[in-house]
């Protein structure tokens, strides 16, 4: 199977700090990659540098079969990237469908002369979208909250709400910052669910970085391990589980 | 009954103060600065809408109507010619920009059109018609419906359209905005576009009252940035609000109290009622900016 992404001798640094330390890494076509490694191993700076948030000192990196480096922030949705972050990164004071429906700004576009002049091409494309976010918020069983202010609803609330719109955008790679992250059990496994109906079902290619063990465990097809930015495992959940350097990098930290 | 013309007059004054208000809170939604020359931009397409009426003969609400797109090119012209350049650095430069600008459209006028004043014709009858008994001014009237009308539309621009919706995204989020393929450098050239269409629309509603000359929006700059800022900077329905409550007050204070302090009265409760609410009258909290 081709490879959806190739990332080759990575670097960045943050004033001596190497964050990122010459990563190389490849993750197969419609495959679920787990990102694992102990806190402030490196693994936000990795997804900023893949989704151009901020620009490596070096490295290469191809990402569907483009040179992703060269591409502005804005280009990447209609390349087919999408991303979610660690902290939350939505509209706060827009409702939770209007932030979904954001998601699809790159991908149904009538043009901006267009949107402005209320054409009939921007009134299709604006009830698309509106459909498009409505499903997916159904998808993910967020129907009741689609018109809540987004920074009232709980965490994990967000969260799903921000993977919806980086859904919608139908990306053919997806980057998730912790998803689980203020999750209970239930909602964890039902989002493990998701992640692998998502790379099975529609193709999509996931990179996940995600500290629940058990959701990295069940939900990825490979893993591989950073520690102060360096690549220190890589292999399938049984490998990585009986890795030594592995168990070792995590008892360091004092996490299981 | 003599309430109701001098509340109608006050709403008209707010109403001219409620566009300019309005301006200056979406160029600070996308801008993130107060413009200094946002009267000046009035000033100027006031200019142009004139010398466009005596050159065509056009009927002057056919101009009134038309004043909203040249303010758009004007202000979106600027933007792009002015702005960008220095907007990646701090606000602070972006600030002096605008102050520069205040004085380039100020000079330019005088250069093009001299400094005497010029008579605007009048957009509605001048004759007062009776309303339950009160002689209302039917200026005063147009004035508002028409400030009315205009906030409906933006109302529904921002709320209810997608591109209102996506300006409103990349202000709270410009980051993330940009990563879903919003283009925020349009957005911001949008935003002064809109804002510069508003103040050209109030220079030309209020040209009539008064004259057509570089001073004609000095004071009512001042005054739209006050009463935004009474109702909430943050919010553009506060913003509004604050500027049409601000032109109440003023007929009032004017007519009871005494008409040569009405100017300071209205700062000086601004000043007292930001002591005791600081995000504005009609703003729920004081937010952090994402
Ligand atoms: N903008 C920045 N400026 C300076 N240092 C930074 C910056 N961003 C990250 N770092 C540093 O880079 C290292 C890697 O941080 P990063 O956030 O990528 O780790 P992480 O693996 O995502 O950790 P966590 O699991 O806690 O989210 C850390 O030491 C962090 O302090
Ligand atoms: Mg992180």
């Amino acid at each position: 199977m081709p490879d959806a992404l190739a990332v080759q001798g990575l670097s960045m640094s943050f004033s001596g700090l190497k964050a990122v330390d010459d990563l190389s890494f490849r993750v197969a076509q419609g495959s679920v990659c787990g990102l694992i490694g102990p806190n402030g191993a490196g693994k936000s700076t990795i997804l900023n540098c893949l989704t151009r948030i901020t620009t490596p000192d070096a490295g290469h990196v191809e990402a569907l079969g483009f040179d992703l480096l060269a591409e502005p922030i804005h280009r990447l949705p209609e390349r087919g990237v999408m991303r979610t972050f660690q902290n939350l990164e939505l509209f706060t004071d827009l409702s939770a469908v209007d932030n979904v429906a954001m998601g699809c700004a790159a991908r149904l576009r009538a043009g901006w002369t267009a949107e402005l002049l209320g054409l009939p091409a921007s009134r299709r494309a604006t009830r698309a979208a509106y459909a498009t976010a409505d499903a997916a918020l159904a998808e993910l069983g967020l129907s009741e909250i689609r018109d809540r202010r987004v920074a009232d609803l709980p965490f994990g609330t967000q969260k799903q709400v921000e993977l919806a719109r980086a859904l919608v955008a139908e990306p053919r790679l997806l980057m998730m910052d912790e998803p689980a992250a203020g999750m209970n059990h239930t909602e964890s496994t039902e989002l493990g669910r998701v992640i692998r109906r998502l790379g099975a079902e529609h193709g999509i290619t996931i990179l996940l970085v995600e500290h629940d063990m058990g959701l990295v465990m069940s939900a990825c097809d490979r893993i591989i391990v950073v520690v102060q930015g360096r690549l220190i495992a890589e292999g399938t959940p049984q490998e990585i589980r009986a890795n030594h350097k592995v168990i070792e990098a995590y008892l360091g930290e004092g996490e299981a | 009954m003599n309430w109701l013309p001098l509340l109608l007059s006050g709403l008209a004054v707010g109403s001219i103060y409620a566009l300019i208000g309005l301006s200056l809170v979406i160029i600070n939604k996308a801008t993130h600065v107060v413009n200094f020359a946002q009267g000046e931009i009035g000033m100027f397409g006031t200019f142009i809408a004139l010398s466009v009426l005596s050159a065509t003969g056009l009927p002057v609400f056919v101009v009134l109507v038309l004043s909203f797109p040249i303010g758009f090119l004007i202000g979106a012209l600027l933007e792009i010619v002015f702005i960008k350049p220095v907007a990646s650095g701090p606000p602070l430069n972006v600030l002096i920009v605008t102050l520069g600008l205040f004085f380039m459209f100020n000079s330019l006028a005088g250069i093009i059109w001299g400094f005497d004043p010029y008579r605007f014709p009048a957009l509605f009858p001048t004759a007062p018609i009776a309303v339950g008994g009160a002689a209302v001014s039917p200026t005063s009237l147009g004035i508002i419906v028409i400030t009315l009308l205009v906030m409906a539309a933006l109302y529904v621009f921002f709320e209810h359209t997608r591109y209102g919706t996506a300006m409103r995204a990349a202000s709270m989020n410009p980051f993330a905005a940009r990563l879903m393929g919003i283009r925020v450098g349009v957005v911001a050239t949008v935003s002064w576009g809109l804002a510069a269409g508003l103040s050209v629309m109030s220079g030309i509603l209020i040209a009539p009252l008064t004259f057509v000359d570089q001073q004609m929006m000095l004071a009512i700059i001042l005054k739209g940035f006050a009463g935004a800022i009474l109702g909430g900077f943050a919010s553009l329905p506060g913003a509004a609000i604050g500027c049409l409550l601000l032109g109440v007050m003023e007929a009032f204070v004017g007519a009871y109290v005494d008409n040569t302090i009405k100017d300071s009265f209205a700062f000086v409760l601004i000043i007292v009622v930001l002591m005791v609410r600081p995000q504005g009258l009609f703003t729920k909290a004081l937010k952090r900016k994402v």
